[in-house]
């Protein structure tokens, strides 16, 4: 696996969190997860709102709502299927276009449209990550994908996003995994004390 | 929808950065069109197509088996046909890589190679010749088509390389009846879309008045000058 680029980095996010969905039951829905106060059903739609945000942030005008998603019959209320859409919506957004040059508006801010894809590609493998958690299954985030998102992570927290779109940075323990220092750069904790906000 | 030649549709221009400012608008459309399609045909031709995975893959994580998945794509792509451009716009081979399968075409089809042309063939490559609602789906019955129609005699055709809607395209010229003068006359327009380095779609238009909108020549007496490395080699 590698991820030296943007497309590839987003093709590694994106398996790992198709493959956190799929360890999810209707049964898990109400199960807490590493997000304070949120189930997994509210954690499911948090990510649907924030890719669809973030897509919106990146699309043009030709770019429907993602919102419009939440309607169509073929998605209905099943929070998994509206989310599968909506991360193959921030794929169309991030990936047909090139992002060199493009400058977006995200949060009162102006970001080039890089680091927007990079915020998308952080939220859905760390959302992966808690997903994951809530399902009661132990998937690290694989090194190469970590590594590549710590690789992108101080331009975001130039950004000031870490600490305001994500949660405060944890201490990493010592002898962390990629995986362990990217769960602590953002505030991730597994479930049990429940630090992360969003 | 009707081909028209990209000096129309983008003004004539090398200027590289405007060159992909249009390319950004081609992608534009695609998007858009992108969006007619279901949840489930979109989510495989962006896993697919676009992030490259396997349809085994794609079927897993969406929970549906193989056969779904490829017949979702093909539905899809059917479907974006009818709002193209195009899918070359999903993954645009490096530019050698399109010369070479563009002058291997030209070179196999005045040389009614079949055997080269199928080479530069995806397997479920599509032959569409609008506005007969004709369409040919699958390397191999392509080849059957072209072999038994298009390309039984050698030295027929002559090819003149342009662009349409975006996309490479060829202007055919046909060898007049009286073709012992060497003389060639205009056929129609192949616009090609190349998906990894293959040729996923023909559409053939079959209009010989088309070749003048582009610009060319309705006959030739010789072959089009650009591009023909093989001529020596019958």
């Amino acid at each position: 696996m590698s991820c030296s680029d943007e497309l590839s980095l987003l093709a590694e996010a994106t398996r790992y969190l198709f493959g956190s969905l799929l360890l999810v039951r209707e049964a898990d829905f109400p199960a807490p997860t590493p997000c304070r106060d949120w189930d997994l059903r509210r954690l499911l739609r948090h990510v649907r709102t924030s890719l669809a945000d973030l897509t919106e942030v990146l699309a043009v005008s030709e770019f429907p709502r993602g919102s419009d998603l939440d309607t169509h019959p073929a998605v209905g209320t099943d929070p998994v299927a509206a989310l599968r859409a909506g991360i193959v919506d921030f794929l169309l957004a991030s990936t047909p276009l090139p992002t060199a040059g493009r400058w977006c508006r995200i949060e009162g801010r102006c970001l080039p449209a890089k680091t927007v894809v990079y915020v998308g590609a952080i939220e859905m493998v760390l959302h992966a990550w808690d997903i994951a958690q809530a399902c009661r299954a132990d998937r690290p985030i694989p090194s190469d994908l970590a590594s590549a998102l710590l690789g992108v992570s101080p331009p975001l927290a130039e950004a000031g996003l870490a600490g305001h779109v994500f949660a405060e940075p944890l201490a990493a323990p010592a002898a962390a995994t990629p995986s362990d220092q990217l769960l602590a750069l953002f505030g991730r904790q597994p479930i049990g004390p429940g630090l992360c906000a969003t | 929808m009707q081909p028209a030649p990209d000096s129309l549709l983008y003004g004539a221009t090398d200027d590289p950065a405007v060159v992909v400012s249009h390319r950004s608008s081609v992608r534009l459309a695609f998007v858009a069109a992108l969006q007619h399609l279901s949840p489930l045909q979109r989510a495989v031709l962006v896993l697919r197509d676009v992030l490259g995975w396997q349809a085994r893959e794609v079927a897993e994580m969406l929970g549906t088996s193989t056969a779904a998945v490829n017949s979702a794509l093909q539905r899809a792509r059917t479907q974006l046909a009818e709002t193209r451009p195009a899918p070359e716009a999903l993954d645009e081979p490096t530019e050698p890589e399109v010369r070479d399968v563009l002058d291997r075409y030209m070179s196999a089809f005045e040389h009614a190679d079949v055997d080269a042309l199928a080479e530069l063939l995806r397997t479920d490559v599509e032959l569409e010749m609008p506005p007969i609602p004709t369409w040919f789906i699958g390397r191999d019955t392509v080849r059957e088509f072209l072999t038994r129609v298009v390309l039984h005699t050698p030295d027929q055709w002559r090819l003149a390389y342009t662009r349409a809607n975006g996309a490479p395209a060829f202007a055919l010229y046909m060898r007049a009846p009286d073709g012992s003068s060497g003389s060639f006359q205009a056929h129609g327009l192949d616009v090609l879309s190349l998906i990894g380095g293959r040729i996923a779609r023909i559409v053939a238009f079959n209009d010989p008045t088309l070749v003048a909108k582009f610009g060319l020549p309705e006959t030739i007496t010789e072959p089009p000058t650009l591009s023909r490395p093989h001529a020596a080699t019958t």
